[in-house]
């Protein structure tokens, strides 16, 4: 049973074999070959789509930083709701603000010249509950 | 033994040889024993299988190479880049707010051979971009050939002419930097050109790490505060446009680290258009223009006539009479007639006092003083704005007097900051940056002032504003100190006393240890124009002082600042002075 001397329909054992071999593995690459174009196309596809979205956020963060400007934000908020810039005086940190509620609960409603506390111990002037708060306006538009 | 160790010693050598040689001579023989055992035929046979396997190892290396290069095959492109890439990086502030990036934009192309209907485009045209030259469309359409028309399409834009359907209009993707804050911090972020080069500020400053890899690195983080910016911008704008001023500067350091956190200057442009601002609103006040300042300079003054050891806070001066020196007579222009002590020196901003000091502390020493806070060389800092000072040729005994309080010397805002920032943080040549430091970064610089002088620079300039000229400028609970100055200009070869530049440098908090969070504000009016709010003056102490108080009451809570009760004062608190602000 010699492979190289057995003939099949006078051609060798090995010969077609081999050319069944050939055959296979072209068959083989053809797939591969597809199977990766198919492949490339996909992630050709998709870094299109990523370099697009990409674009699409860095406009979006372009605009959102030309919208968040803090003079912009500014100039609104004074504008539609009659915000202003905080007073110093109206600043309390929240460890101080226990201490700043009890001189306030038993004197109801002391004149602001006796709000300052004369001892040390409050280190914030103590905001009083503002005679005339700024009311808000209605947004105007 | 392995087979490597057999080949490399001799006899091993000679064993590889012997064998491969033996293999040659069997192939060799083959033929004989074939023709000795008559089949001759299988000669042949050899000869084609030893062709074969030839061929066949080739075409495995073949096959071996071509799968390594289709499997590498990604990597190794990697990404392509154009050959010449205008990209640069992003730039952000030091939270990483976005300042400046590149945005796709189309530029608008037309062949006038594909053109249909010109009658159509110039309809559709003008009425999609209205910014077009009508101009420059003409010639397009008469060329004969594809040339660029418009450059700079936002996507809406390009959608809109898109949407006419013109034959012969084509758009092509083209990068575009973009400042998406407008005129926001201009001076300091800079702008650049359509080719990618930076021009000026930051843009230029950092042109080579934009540039780096085609612009793909992460953005670059500035030192500047954008919250901080905000607020002294607006606050410089109000303050310049009520005083009528010819420009304005507004700075805010770091005093340990030298971090610029904003820098304003007036009037400013948007780096968006900048050909279409004027050479007034593109220069950089803060870095590239030198004042003389005044009395701001009393701060240095004062430090070198402690520094020096001639002088104690409680040293005396006679102001009583105007002090002559060579053939100048040096007067006070709120004489008060009386000895003063070092700190009214300051506070009462005399400038009698002050020459007496320089003249005290020596001419050799004072200049050398001057040239160790980095006076008379231009601020160290990225920009290339920064410019040089007019300094004195010669140090001469009255161009010592009169540099003492701040005239025959002119230095940029930044060398004042520069200066001032040693003063206060215990006496370290720090250099300016505009570019975020690390966490863990290193400030280094040189000792040019003893930690007792800065305190006690600290609690003079912190007496000026509860007692002195710069009472304007107290926030409640900040602990705000600082020194006012009014430098006369020179107009038509004299020093005007209506032409000035009016400034305030102020430091806070004053209180807590020398290494304690510390900063320091810087507002400048060039010219101002008395207003209502500043009662007819034009003094530091009534155009800027009120600023700079303004400023450092909103920016406080964004650098963390926390607003205490004052220490007890030293001394005990004179009355305010009643009327006007002393110079």
């Amino acid at each position: 049973m010699n492979p190289f001397k057995r003939r099949v329909f006078g051609v060798r054992l090995f010969e077609v074999a081999a050319f069944a071999c050939v055959l296979a593995l072209a068959f083989g690459v053809y797939l591969a070959k597809t199977n990766a174009g198919r492949e490339r196309a996909r992630i050709a596809n998709i870094d299109r789509q990523i370099a697009e979205e990409q674009r699409k956020t860095k406009l979006l963060r372009a605009e959102v930083a030309h919208l968040e400007q803090p003079e912009r934000l500014g100039r609104l908020s004074n504008a539609h709701l009659g915000l202003q810039p905080a007073d110093g005086t109206r600043e309390a940190l929240p460890e101080t603000l226990p201490e700043i509620a009890r001189p306030a609960e038993k004197k109801p409603r002391p004149a602001p010249s006796n709000l300052l506390p004369k001892p040390e111990p409050v280190p914030v002037p103590v905001p009083e509950p503002a005679p005339e708060a700024p009311t808000l306006e209605k947004p105007t538009r | 033994m392995t087979t490597a160790d057999l080949l490399r010693s001799p006899g091993g050598l000679r064993w590889a040889s012997e064998r491969l040689k033996s293999r040659i001579w069997a192939v060799e023989r083959a033929f004989e024993r074939n023709k000795a055992a008559d089949h001759a035929v299988d000669d042949a046979r050899i000869r084609i299988f030893v062709v074969l396997l030839f061929f066949g190892l080739l075409f495995l290396t073949l096959a071996l190479g071509a799968t390594r290069a289709a499997l590498r095959h990604s990597e190794a492109q990697g990404p392509v880049a154009p050959l010449v890439s205008s990209a640069r990086a992003e730039l952000a502030d030091r939270h990483g707010s976005l300042l400046a990036l590149d945005l796709m934009h189309h530029g608008l192309y037309i062949d006038a051979r594909e053109v249909w209907d010109a009658e159509e485009i110039r309809r559709g045209l003008t009425q999609a971009l209205p910014r077009l030259s009508k101009a420059r469309l003409e010639r397009a359409l008469r060329s004969g050939r594809r040339v660029h028309l418009i450059g700079g399409l936002t996507p809406q834009e390009r959608a809109s002419v898109h949407a006419l359907g013109l034959a012969g209009v084509s758009f092509e993707p083209e990068e575009r930097r973009v400042y998406p804050l407008g005129a926001t911090a201009a001076h300091l972020i800079g702008f650049s050109d359509r080719g990618g080069q930076g021009l000026s500020g930051a843009e230029r400053a950092f042109n080579e790490p934009l540039r780096a890899d085609g612009g793909i690195g992460g953005p670059i983080e500035l030192s500047l505060d954008l919250r901080v910016q905000s607020v002294l911008e607006e606050e410089l704008t109000a303050a310049a446009a009520d005083l009528r001023v010819k420009g304005a500067v507004g700075v805010v350091t770091d005093v340990h680290t030298g971090e610029i956190l904003a820098m304003a200057s007036y009037p400013d442009f948007d780096p968006n258009n900048p050909g279409a601002a004027t050479p007034e609103q593109l220069l950089n006040r803060a870095a590239g223009s030198v004042y003389e300042m005044g009395s701001t300079f009393k701060g240095f003054t004062v430090a070198a006539g402690l520094e020096s050891g001639k002088f104690t806070r409680s040293s005396t001066f006679d102001a009583t009479q105007p002090f002559r020196i060579g053939g100048r007579v040096v007067r006070d222009f709120h004489a008060s007639n009386k000895v003063l002590t070092l700190d009214e020196v300051f506070t009462k901003s005399s400038n009698i006092g002050t020459s007496r000091i320089a003249l005290g502390v020596g001419t050799q020493r004072f200049s050398q003083y001057m040239a160790d806070w980095g006076l008379l060389e231009p601020a160290k800092v990225e920009l290339v704005e920064s410019a040089r000072p007019i300094k004195p040729a010669k140090w001469s005994e009255t161009t010592l007097a009169s540099a003492s309080f701040g005239h025959a010397i002119s230095v940029t805002p930044l060398q004042l900051t520069q200066a001032m920032n040693a003063v206060v943080n215990g006496g370290r040549m720090v250099p300016l940056t505009i570019r975020k430091r690390g966490p863990r970064e290193r400030v280094t610089g040189r000792q040019v002032l003893s930690a007792a002088t800065s305190q006690a620079m600290l609690e003079i300039m912190r007496l000026n504003v509860t007692d002195g000229s710069g009472g304007k400028a107290d926030a409640p609970g900040l602990r705000v100190g600082g020194k006012t100055g009014t430098g006369e200009k020179v107009v038509d070869g004299r020093y005007s006393d209506t032409v000035n530049v009016s400034s305030f440098a102020a430091v806070f908090p004053t209180d807590g240890p020398l290494d304690a969070k510390r900063y320091f504000v810087l507002i400048l009016m060039d010219e101002p124009k008395g207003s209502q709010a500043s009662m007819g003056q034009r003094t530091g102490g009534w155009v800027a002082a009120p600023a700079a108080g303004r400023v450092i009451n909103r920016i406080a809570p964004f650098l963390g600042v926390t607003r205490k009760a004052d220490p007890a004062p030293e001394t005990t608190p004179a009355a305010k002075p009643a009327t006007g602000a002393p110079r």
